[in-house]
Formats: structure tokens, sequence, C-alpha cells
């Protein structure tokens, strides 16, 4: 009697609306940190709010964007988030079962059973799917339940979103009017929270994409070698595929090597293919067989020839695993080209478990403008390593010959060593070389003294530009006739710092969920000490969860490369960075 | 008195001798060939008599020169394949020739390191004295032992000079 009061009285309309300008008032707060836990606290508000409003037992919201993550991005079971990272939910697919129903037909369901046994007039198409999907979310979240709700969210006529809530098997069944509350509030206020959803991802695949291009950027600046496996991370955020290929052809010229980092599902590896040669077709040529983005499905011509030539090489039974596991899995691809200027540089295949899911693999505008600029970048590191490569010959046998050829006829033939036509013609060979060779060694990463006060100044307003509601302080202890001068590029600072900070946004933000009134603080101390500049990094986040702790590997190569050092004490975490000031080099 | 030389050069690595070809390892045969002859002829009046310990084996400098106990040390800047093996780059080949300076520098302060490659530039030459070389000299791949000479008098100049430190 209590529910049917709830959904039908006036003043209850009143109320509900109230709790959604409550809620729409909520939502942006929650967006500030701007990462990804962002995106779940206000999915989990959201889903909080319906469940409550239709006294649900589980509840769920699906994305379907095009060309970007179809899944499932949030799940609620008994009023807590069940849905964690690893869960593999990411292979959601929206054309099958009643979401199926409900994608196709633009209108919301309500089902009494999910479990019921269909007819053949009318079969159930949840039935069809349980054996397909991951077991846990069965067990847990789709056998205890039979009424459910599910309600697309349109922009448009386009379905970009569905709301499921469910009432456990011995609770009083759904009525239609509950279908109406949800229907409600998917036409009110669903496209709004969603399209902000969206844009709030959006702007963290802005952030991924470019954080990813800097690191790439920086790697070539610094002569570093590329990280394949870093560069590919950005097209697994950021599109729907969960499986994927992506094929990096290794600058070396006159030889057709690749590099394969193959991703299936948070797993990810890379394999090396030696002297693979493409065929006259293949996407990992520039040529006229081909017209990208290229679709394709299971069992077509291009993955069949490429699981016979894996199956035919000769790799190693672990490397051949991980490509053939990848293959096999995939049901429907769309690849796109990293050539450019008619070099063939590679392609990204972007796979999914899912038949026919092309329109959903294709990149959206985000990961499409990462590849382009990936694409140049791989362009410019052939440019790099090929000029490279030249230089070094010059260097030797170059200069070798060079010099060999001057010495032959300054002791054998000493008149055409003394012939000015002759002697113009070796010293006009050898300014030319000396020209080249310094071609090669302009494009080299070169070292400058930076004063590091200075330049942490510097990089400190840019940070506190971004980062309005940071604190963050720079204490130089030194005396004002002391420079903080190492020697380093700029771009391997930046490595050191952007990292340093990222790394304390983190730990900030994990300490923010804990503690809402807390305001992030970020403390640098650097002096000049025994003709070192030593610096002391602190923040006051909290620990937070990854796979090696805060991810300092990056930072402490760097360091390192600037003939540095770094160390690090918990409790509360500080990191200490030390580095040789100019003024104490051995002359 | 016989002063001991310990000579690094890749040229000596086998995994740098695969990689060239033998036209082109014979310019850098005849280079060692004359600085050899150049310092262990014993047809000068320099008063001091050379042993060379060639070696292209890096990665274990330290134990050489433990072992060798060498008065000075003859440094090639450049090794791609080294830094191939290290880095998967070649292009940082000069990084790991100049690597092992300061290790050797803070081990045995006073052994003089003499550096060399063909055609320097500006930027090596002051990277290599600012992690501690004691010379640097350009190397002229001539097969001819006379143009090799000068070095046989840098490194009298330098163990004058350590020996006028240590008093």
């Amino acid at each position: 009697m209590g529910l049917v009061r709830k959904m039908t009285d006036p003043s209850n309309e009143n109320e509900r609306l109230s709790r959604g300008t409550a809620l729409l008032e909520r939502i942006p707060a929650l967006a500030i940190s701007g990462e990804d836990e962002a995106v779940d606290l206000i999915l989990y508000e959201v889903l909080h709010f319906l469940v409550d409003e239709v006294e649900a037992d589980i509840g769920q919201i699906n994305l379907l964007p095009r060309g970007g993550r179809v899944e499932k991005v949030c799940v609620v079971k008994d009023g807590r988030p069940w849905l964690k990272k690893g869960m593999e939910m990411h292979p959601f697919n929206p054309h099958q079962g009643f979401t199926g129903r409900v994608v196709s037909a633009g209108e919301s369901i309500l089902v009494e059973d999910i479990w019921q046994p269909g007819t053949d007039e009318e079969p159930n198409p949840f039935l069809e799917m349980p054996d397909k999907m991951n077991r846990r979310y069965v067990e847990e979240i789709k056998v205890p339940v039979a009424g459910t709700i599910i309600a697309p969210i349109k922009r448009g006529r386009d379905i970009f979103c569905t709301l499921e809530l469910a009432r456990y098997r011995d609770r009083v069944p759904f009525e239609s009017s509950h279908k109406r509350c949800v229907d409600a509030f998917a036409r009110r206020y669903g496209a709004l929270i969603m399209d902000y959803i969206l844009d709030v991802k959006n702007r963290i695949a802005v952030n991924t994409a470019h954080k990813k291009l800097l690191s790439l950027n920086r790697m070539i600046a610094s002569d570093s070698p590329v990280d394949y496996t870093d560069a590919v991370e950005a097209y697994i955020r950021l599109s729907a595929a969960d499986i994927g290929l992506v094929f990096f052809k290794t600058p070396e010229p006159g030889v057709s090597n690749y590099r394969v980092v193959v991703w299936k599902n948070e797993e990810i590896r890379q394999v090396y293919l030696q002297d693979f040669q493409p065929s006259e077709d293949s996407i990992l040529l520039d040529g006229p067989a081909v017209s990208f983005p290229v679709e394709g499905g299971e069992g077509d011509l291009r993955l069949e020839r490429f699981r016979r030539r894996i199956i035919g090489m000769d790799l190693s039974d672990t490397d051949r695993g991980n490509l053939l596991e990848c293959v096999d899995a995939v049901r429907s691809y769309v690849a796109y080209p990293l050539h450019m200027l008619g070099q063939d540089l590679g392609a990204v295949v972007l796979g999914s478990r899912r038949p026919c899911f092309g329109k959903f693999l294709h990149m959206n505008p985000f990961l499409s403008l990462y590849n382009s600029l990936l694409r140049s970048f791989l362009l410019n590191e052939r440019v790099i390593h090929n000029l490279a490569g030249i230089r070094m010959k010059i260097h030797n046998p170059g200069f070798y010959c060079l010099v060999a050829l001057k010495g032959t006829l300054a002791s054998r033939h000493s008149q055409a060593y003394n012939d000015p036509d002759v002697m113009r013609a070796v010293d006009g060979l050898e300014r030319l070389m000396e020209e080249l060779h310094d071609c090669g060694k302009d494009l080299r990463c070169r070292e400058k003294k930076i004063d590091l006060f200075k330049w942490l100044n510097a990089f400190i307003d840019q940070k506190s530009a971004q980062l309005p509601g940071l604190i963050i302080q720079l204490d130089s202890r030194a005396s004002p006739h002391d420079n903080g001068l190492i020697r380093a590029s700029e771009e391997q600072l930046e490595t050191i710092f952007e990292n340093l900070f990222s790394n304390s946004l983190r730990a900030i933000g994990s300490r923010l969920r804990k503690d809402f009134g807390l305001i992030g603080r970020i403390e640098l101390v650097l002096r000049l000490d025994d003709g070192n500049v030593k610096l002391r990094f602190a923040d006051n986040g909290s620990s937070y969860a990854t796979v090696s702790g805060r991810g300092t590997a990056q930072i402490n190569s760097a360091v390192r490369m600037l003939g540095g050092s770094m160390t690090r004490r918990h409790n509360p975490y500080r990191v200490f960075l030390e580095f040789p000031a100019v003024g104490n080099e051995l002359s | 008195m016989s002063t001991k030389i310990l000579f690094l050069d890749d040229i000596f690595s086998d995994q740098f001798r695969r990689k060239l070809s033998s036209e082109h390892l014979a310019f850098d045969d005849g280079w060692v060939s004359a600085v050899t002859k150049t310092l262990t002829n014993g047809s000068d009046d320099t008063g001091r008599a050379f042993q060379v310990i060639k070696s292209g084996d890096l990665v274990n400098w330290r134990a050489l020169v433990e072992k060798e106990k060498p008065d000075v040390v003859l440094l090639d800047c450049f090794w791609p394949e080294l830094a191939l093996a290290k880095f998967g780059d070649t292009k940082r080949e000069a990084e790991v020739g100049l690597s092992i300076i300061p290790e050797m520098r803070k081990t045995f302060p006073e052994l003089p390191i003499i550096c060399y490659t063909v055609k320097p530039n500006e930027d090596l030459i002051d990277r290599a004295y600012r992690l501690g070389a004691s010379f640097f000299l350009e190397k002229v791949p001539l097969a001819m032992p006379e143009v090799q000479s000068p070095l046989k008098y840098v490194v009298i100049y330098l163990l004058r000079q350590r020996n006028a430190a240590r008093e």
C-alpha cells in the first residue's frame, strides 16, 4: 500500500522532483577530480537514486556510445557498488537479450521473470545468453532476480545508454507505475546526466591521449626508445575493443620486422615478428589494395591468412599462443593505418569478441587524433633512426675510408697528393661528409644547463594554473648567489616532475574519497648542498592501489640518466631527489 | 721502466667485429697496428717502454683494471653494439663508452684516462672532461705509426702530472 502511494501521490511527485534536482546539484561537485573515479561516483549516485525510487535490489547502467567503450559502467547490489575493475564486464553485447529488444524497439520493457521459459512464438531472449556470460555476474546479479525494468536513454533516436533495475525473486513484482517512473527519469534527466558523464569521460580521454602523446614526445626528444606497450594503452582505454593487435614496423631499412602489441581484456603482451613479409593486400602495406579503415570479422581472408602465418613462423610457444589466443577470439574488427607519407609504419586492429560490432569499434575523435599524432611520431622516430644510421656510417667506415685514401695518396702517390685539383676534390668530399655527419647530430637530444630553481618556479606556475584546487608550495632554501644549475634536457625534467605530480594527484584523490574537506597540498623544498641540488617532494595524499606502488620506475630511470639519485620515505610519503650541480663537475 | 696501457676499444670485441665487413675492419686493424707499433717499437729515446693490453670487454673493465693494473687507460668513446645490447638503441653509443669514466675515476682516482674518437665534437669532449677524462684525442685512423706517435708523449705527460701530484 505504501509503495503504491509513493508512486502515485502528486505530493510525492514534487518530492521526487526535488530529489532529482538535488541529484543534479551534487553531480558537478563529484566531477571535480576529473579522473575515472569521478565517473564511478556520479554513476553510483544516479543508480542509487533510481534504485531508491523504485525500491529495486539491483541496478545497472550500460553505456553504448558509438566509437567508445560499450560496457556495463555501474552495477549496484543491495545499495553497494558491485562492479569492480578487472571483472571483465567490457564485452557487454547490446544486441542480445532483453536489452537487445529495448535497443531495437527504442522502448522500455518490464519483464516479470527473466528466467521464465519462452514459447515458440515468443522465445525468451535472455535464456540463450547465460552460458556465454561472465559466470560471477550470472550467479550474483542474474540468478537471484526475477522482475526487471530496462529503459533506454536516447539522444534523438540514438540509444546511447540503458538503465536496468531488478528485484529479487521473493519480492513483490514491479508494476507498470515503476516502469513509468524509470521512463520519466530517463526522459527528464537521463540524456542530460549521461551526456554529462560522457563529457567527463571525454575529458578523461583527452587527458589520457594528451599524457600518452606527451610521454611519446619526450621519449623521442630524449632519444629513448619508444615504449610500445605504453603507446597502445590509449587504444585499450579509449576504444570499444576488448581485443587488439597493433603492428609497429621496425625502422631499419631493407628489413621487414614488426613489433606486435596484443591485448585481450586486461592482458597485454609484445611479440616480435622477424622477417614478416606482408601479403600484397595486407593492411601493413600502404598500397592501393587497401582503403582504410578496413572492417572484417571471424574467418575472413585476412584473419585466416595471418593465423596460418603465425602457425608457420619461427616463434616461441608463448608468443604464438598469445597471438593465436587473440586472433581466435576476434569476431569482428576494424583496422586503422599507422602509415604516413607512403612509409609502411604499421596498423592498429581493434577487435571484439562480438560479431558485427564494427560500428562500435571505429575510433572516436580523441582516439583518431591520438592515432594521427602517433603516426607522425612514428615517422619522426624512423627519420631520426635512419639519420642516426647515416651519421654512424659516415663516422665509420666513411671517415676511415677518407683518411685511408689521404694516407695512401700521401705515402704512395705524393704527386697526386700535392695536385690541387685532387686535394680540392678530397677536401670537398670531407666537407660534405662532415656536413652530413652534423645533420644527424643536430637531431639528437642535447643536454643543456638548466637552473632547477628557476625551472621549477616556472613549472609550478603552470601547474598551479592547471590545478587551482591544490596548494603547491616551493621553498627554495638557497642564497641569492646560488644557482641550481644542473645538466639536463627540458624533456627529462618534465618526465620527472609530471610523474611526481601525477602520483601526488592520485594520492590526494585517494585521501579525498575518505576526507571530503581535505585541501590537497604539494610541497617542494629545494636547496644547494655539498655541490648537489637536493629536492624534497611531499604531498598530503594517502596511499592508493597500484600494481607496483607509486609508479616511480620512470622517474628513477630519468633521474639516473641525469647522474642523480632518488630515494623514498614512507609515513608520510616523501621523495628525495639529488642532482649533481654543474659547479661540482670534474674538469 | 715499462708503462702499461689498457686499450679499450670495441674493435677488439667479437660483437662489433661480426657487424663489419673485412674491408672496413682493415682500416681499424691497420690503425690499431700503427698505434701498437708506435708505442712498442722501442726505437725512440723517450726512455720508456710501453706494454699494450687490448680488450673489447667494456662491461668487465673493473676486473680488467684490477688484474692488469695499467698506468693509463685508452678509451674509445663509441660502443654502438654494446648500446644496442644495453638500451636497444645504437644511438646511445657514446653514453655507454663514457658511462664508465665516473666509476673509474671514483675507484681509481689517479688513473689517467685518455678518450678518443674519430671527428669528435665539442659536446662529446665537454662531456668526457666533465665526467673525469684526463685527455681527449682525435682518432686519426691512418695505418702510419708516425702519425700516432703523439699519443706516446701524451701518456708521458699524464704520468708526469700524476707523479707531480703525488709529490
